[in-house]
């Protein structure tokens, strides 16, 4: 893995990992 | 290139889809030990004793957040693994950020306990066992992060051929031609 595409990686997962953080939220208000 | 443009996104998909279905676990897993005392069973011939019957709400948060952790975990490790990354890596890094969080739970709702619970010393061990399962795949994350930042983001250098250890003495190879006939 070349050091942009790495770049873009970690970019990719905090982005991820941030929206995740919401839908989780939302999936909890969904299914409880 | 197309590694590239299909790798990264789903990358990003998996990794809101598992945190998602973590904090889904997160959330089911707090209300059970908030409402029954960290465990709970529904169904089967056993009566359950009450208090302890598991809420429809509480099994679905678990079910969906296991089964579709597991589901978007593997999304991430492919793609990580088509975009030539450490597989290793990502995978002990979703190891590290499950058992961190689960961990927490026990150990905030431990020093915190909910009204009506008794002593919270299984609790703390419980988080002192997670906390120890994150720090260990977390390590080998930082190691991995430190030498890729010395190598200056360059990729890992193949190791090259290797060498065998053990040769095959096959009979009449270069070094004696002769050696049936010899004496």
């Amino acid at each position: 893995m070349t050091r942009a595409v790495s770049i873009m990686w970690a970019a990719a997962v905090t982005l991820g990992s941030s929206a995740g953080i919401g839908l989780g939220i939302l999936l909890e208000h969904a299914l409880k | 290139m197309r590694a590239r443009t299909i790798g990264l996104p789903l990358v990003a998909i998996g990794s809101a889809g598992f945190t998602a279905c973590m904090v889904s676990v997160y959330s089911g897993m707090r209300d059970v030990m908030r409402t029954s005392g960290g465990f709970c069973a529904s169904g089967g011939p056993y009566s359950i004793a009450p208090g302890h019957q598991c809420s429809s709400g509480d099994v679905r948060l678990m079910l969906v957040g296991i089964l579709g952790g597991l589901v978007f975990a593997a999304v991430v490790a492919g793609a990580t693994s088509w975009l030539e990354g450490s597989v290793l890596g990502v995978s002990l890094l979703m190891w590290s950020a499950l058992f961190g969080a689960l961990g927490w739970n026990f150990i905030d709702l431990a020093m915190n306990p909910p009204r009506g619970q008794g002593s919270t010393g299984g609790w703390i061990a419980c988080g002192a066992v997670f906390w120890l399962m994150a720090l260990g795949g977390l390590i080998p994350v930082l190691s991995m992060v430190g030498g890729w930042l010395r190598r200056g983001g360059k990729p890992d250098p193949s190791p090259g051929p290797i060498q065998p250890l053990v040769k095959a003495a096959v009979p009449g190879s270069v070094s004696n031609p002769n050696w049936w006939s010899s004496p």
